[in-house]
């Protein structure tokens, strides 16, 4: 009863490749030509470390110490996001590479952590977060060079929103505005 | 190591006995990440284990280890055994799957130096760099041609539903690799963040979900002694895992900073994952209707049809979270640890455990040593699974509802954190309880294979009979 | 160990022959070995297809995205209760509402130590010198500032 294609791989695995040629161009292509996508905001460019800055190098710290995997960055226009600052859009990752918003939140999101804190709390928080918080359960990155530590400061410090878009409570009210653009 | 020389099946006993090496070691990894998330000063003796064995590094050693160490081979291991024994026709080359097999090994050993000493790429499962992803996608290749030309060579004319899905992973599992990690090396901004996401989720959608599949369709109707129930289901399945899937990458993104058309274009195509799942559904009960009672006969049936209704219960969940206001709650919590531990664990690795105790006594022609292990091993991974993943799941509803309540940051945020110091008890417990169950598989599957009594060699080569 | 209960392959396959049965509502063929029925798609299936294809197009046309925010962000008024909360999680990274020093010093009677104008002064501009970020910096309006400095007062 089995079909004559049902003895062909020829036509299965040309079934399945282009099946998978149409999702990997909705979903892997299409995205290089959103405008949202393609277009910098002001917060995105404070991104645009020029190479081997403190900032740069701190980067190659975060993710080789693997900080991503506590940490998103992104803010979402949700309940549980209500106090991380000014919800992020596409264009704030414009220049990042790779963009670091992952999947866990076991410590905080770090989307604007630079407005949060002064660099000496990021410094010292980062030799022991015990010593702020008991129950932490962040690591110690007393082991990192000085050098490594400092990096990691200013690239922890760099993660602010730009200055224009802090008007209001916390950037709320600006970035409804930008969020209703992107989704228009 | 000449031509003549190796064994059939030679490739299939290589990649069975490494990843249950790898398997342990994945999971000691695990046991290792989940005391440091009780207590973050655990191993950290002096500068040097602080810095190697931080838990940054460690958690992707553990991820890469149980999927690419473990989970891959296993199905690798499935690929030679099943396609020879469907088309009743030798491998292509065995030299040339051995040496895919040992190769896997090396790279992938290569890799997890790499991973220690910091080299990792921020995309989830993607962790080891460049030099060691282009190594991995020409093995991946050549191993899908070795088993296309024994296909193309096959004396059964029919192509048996395993056999369809074993091909579409084929172009598949190099396919997504190439997609996955190359290009996203030289792009940035959040088209380079939906190819990690297509990744992430295709890896899964693409690769284990119909190897597994794939699998399951062989193994049902042999452990059941019953007759698949449906010929079409099974096609429909097929053809709607390879329509949906691949768009499902967005839905990591959901509420995030992505246009609203690519979360759509990822949330829908999530939800009609739904008519592949509950199609194989109908069809595993289709076929069991009037053999029930043989689960409680079989120990491979037990494992077979526990994995395939975690697999069910994995992508009842996975439409569910894919929803806006669900997802608002439930993403970046610990609900995501939960969910990714049941189908690859509780579903796929499961049915790969039935694979080996079915057909390693027809490779080797050793009966497995001890039925009483196998039983340990079913029942810890089992227990100790739930335990895992209803702690975790629960530590994350509590999670979501607390950042609701506003406890987002500073000393807010570790109060939740306090709060939750219980489950992560719990969920170091239960993966105690799972990796007891591998030693207990580990070791079965050694004293088998030196120590297991003979069965009648003819039996055990169906492919040459 | 349980020797009993130990079956060769041989004996499954055996057993397997003697229980294969055709289903009651459809033939089988054979490929490979393997009994294949061709029972039809059940009804509740093709149901779940039909619902399922209307939704997509539904939810594809009419979904919007998610706006939570306004929710947690209604307009407020400057009270202590209000301040406490932000001192929470704008300021209890670098000072303790006791005497303690963190990194910035305890706030215990930081009322009378400072004076009214010193303290609004320092709440707005911070303390450059000393790397305390301006408030306004970290994001905090007028009146959350306001919030803040009624908190404060409460500080013994």
């Amino acid at each position: 009863m089995a079909s004559q294609s049902e003895k062909n791989i020829g036509v299965l695995m040309a079934g399945a490749t282009v099946l998978f040629l149409i999702g990997v161009t909705g979903t892997c292509v299409l995205p290089f030509f959103d405008e949202s996508i393609n277009t910098p905001t002001a917060s995105g460019k404070l991104r645009n470390y020029p190479a081997n800055s403190a900032e740069a190098r701190g980067r190659v710290v975060y993710i080789r110490e693997g900080c991503f995997w506590c940490h998103s960055q992104a803010v979402r226009p949700v309940k549980a996001d209500s106090k991380l600052g000014p919800v992020s859009v596409p264009g704030d990752y414009y220049y990042d590479s790779p963009v670091l918003i992952m999947t866990q939140r076991t410590g905080p999101d770090l989307m604007w952590v630079g407005s949060r804190y002064s660099p000496e709390w990021q410094y010292q928080h980062l030799e022991n977060p015990q010593k702020f918080y008991q129950g932490s359960i962040m690591p110690k990155y007393n082991y990192l060079s000085e050098q490594d530590k400092k990096d990691l400061v200013a690239y922890l410090m760099s993660l602010k929103p730009a200055p224009t878009n802090q008007a209001g409570a916390a950037g709320q009210s600006g970035s409804q505005q930008t969020l209703k653009e992107i989704h228009r | 190591m000449t031509t003549s020389a190796l064994r059939p099946y030679t490739t299939v006993r290589i990649f069975m006995y490494t990843s249950i090496f790898w398997l342990l070691i994945g999971m000691i990894v695990a046991l290792l990440v989940a005391v440091k998330s009780v207590n973050p000063d655990f191993l950290a003796v002096n500068t040097w284990w602080q810095g190697y064995f931080t838990y940054g590094r460690l958690r992707p050693i553990h991820t890469n280890t149980v999927l690419y160490g473990w989970l891959s081979p296993a199905f690798f291991a499935m690929w030679f055994y099943l396609i020879p024994v469907l088309t009743k026709t030798p491998l292509f080359s065995e030299r040339l799957g051995v040496f895919s097999a040992w190769g896997w090994n090396v790279v992938y050993a290569a890799g997890v130096v790499m991973l220690f000493l910091g080299r990792q790429v921020p995309v989830e499962y993607s962790e080891m760099p460049l030099v060691i992803d282009i190594p991995i996608i020409i093995l991946a290749a050549l191993m899908s041609y070795n088993l296309i030309r024994t296909i193309m060579n096959r004396k059964e004319k029919i192509l048996y539903v395993t056999l369809w899905y074993f091909l579409g992973t084929m172009i598949w599992l190099p396919g997504i690799y190439i997609i996955g990690n190359i290009p996203g090396a030289y792009v940035s901004g959040i088209a380079q963040a939906s190819i990690a996401y297509t990744w992430v989720h295709n890896i899964i959608g693409i690769w284990f979900t119909p190897v597994g599949v794939g699998t399951i369709y062989y193994l049902l109707p042999k452990l059941s002694g019953k007759p698949l129930y449906s010929h079409k289901l099974s096609l429909i399945g097929f053809w709607t895992i390879g329509t949906f899937y691949i768009w499902n990458g967005p839905h990591h993104l959901i509420n995030g900073p992505i246009p609203l058309w690519l979360m759509k274009a990822g949330i829908i195509p999530s939800l009609l994952m739904i008519i592949p799942v509950w199609t194989v559904l109908a069809n595993v009960i289709g076929t069991m209707k009037g053999a029930w009672y043989k689960v409680s006969e079989s120990i491979e049936l037990k494992f077979l049809i526990t994995g395939s209704l975690f697999y069910f219960l994995s992508c009842i969940q996975g439409p569910f979270q894919a929803l806006m206001a669900p997802n608002a709650v439930l993403h970046f919590t610990y609900w995501t640890v939960g969910h990714a531990h049941m189908p690859l664990f509780a579903g796929f690795s499961l049915v790969a455990f039935a694979g080996y105790y079915y057909s390693l006594p027809r490779i080797i022609g050793r009966q497995i040593y001890s039925r009483v292990l196998m039983n340990w091993h079913y029942w810890l991974s089992v227990l100790g699974f739930l335990l895992f993943a209803f702690a975790m799941w629960l530590a994350g509803i509590l999670q979501g509802f607390g950042w609701m309540d506003g406890n987002q940051v500073g000393a807010a945020f570790v109060k939740i954190v306090e709060s939750l110091h219980i489950y992560l008890i719990a969920r170091a417990i239960g993966g105690t309880l799972m990796l007891l169950g591998q030693i207990a598989f580990a070791w079965n599957i050694y004293k088998t294979a030196t120590a297991g009594s003979r069965v009648p060699t003819e039996d055990s080569m169906p492919a040459l009979r | 160990m349980a020797t009993d209960d130990r079956q060769t392959p041989h004996d499954h396959e055996q057993k397997d022959r003697e229980h294969i049965e055709p289903h009651d509502d459809a033939g089988y063929e054979t490929v490979s070995g393997i009994k294949m029925g061709h029972a039809k798609v059940p009804k509740f299936l093709k149901a779940t297809y039909i619902i399922l294809a209307m939704w997509a197009v539904y939810y594809g046309l009419t979904a919007t995205p998610v706006n939570d925010r306004t929710d947690a962000s209604t307009p407020m008024e400057p009270t202590a209760e209000a301040g406490a909360e932000i001192f929470s999680t704008s300021c209890a990274g670098c000072h303790a509402v006791t005497a303690q020093k963190l990194v910035g010093p305890g706030l215990a009677g930081v009322k009378e130590r400072l004076g009214d104008t010193e303290l609004t002064n320092v709440l707005h501009k911070g303390r450059p010198e000393r790397g305390m970020p301006a408030p306004p910096s970290l994001g905090l309006n007028e009146a959350q500032i306001q919030a803040l400095k009624l908190y404060m007062e409460t500080l013994k």
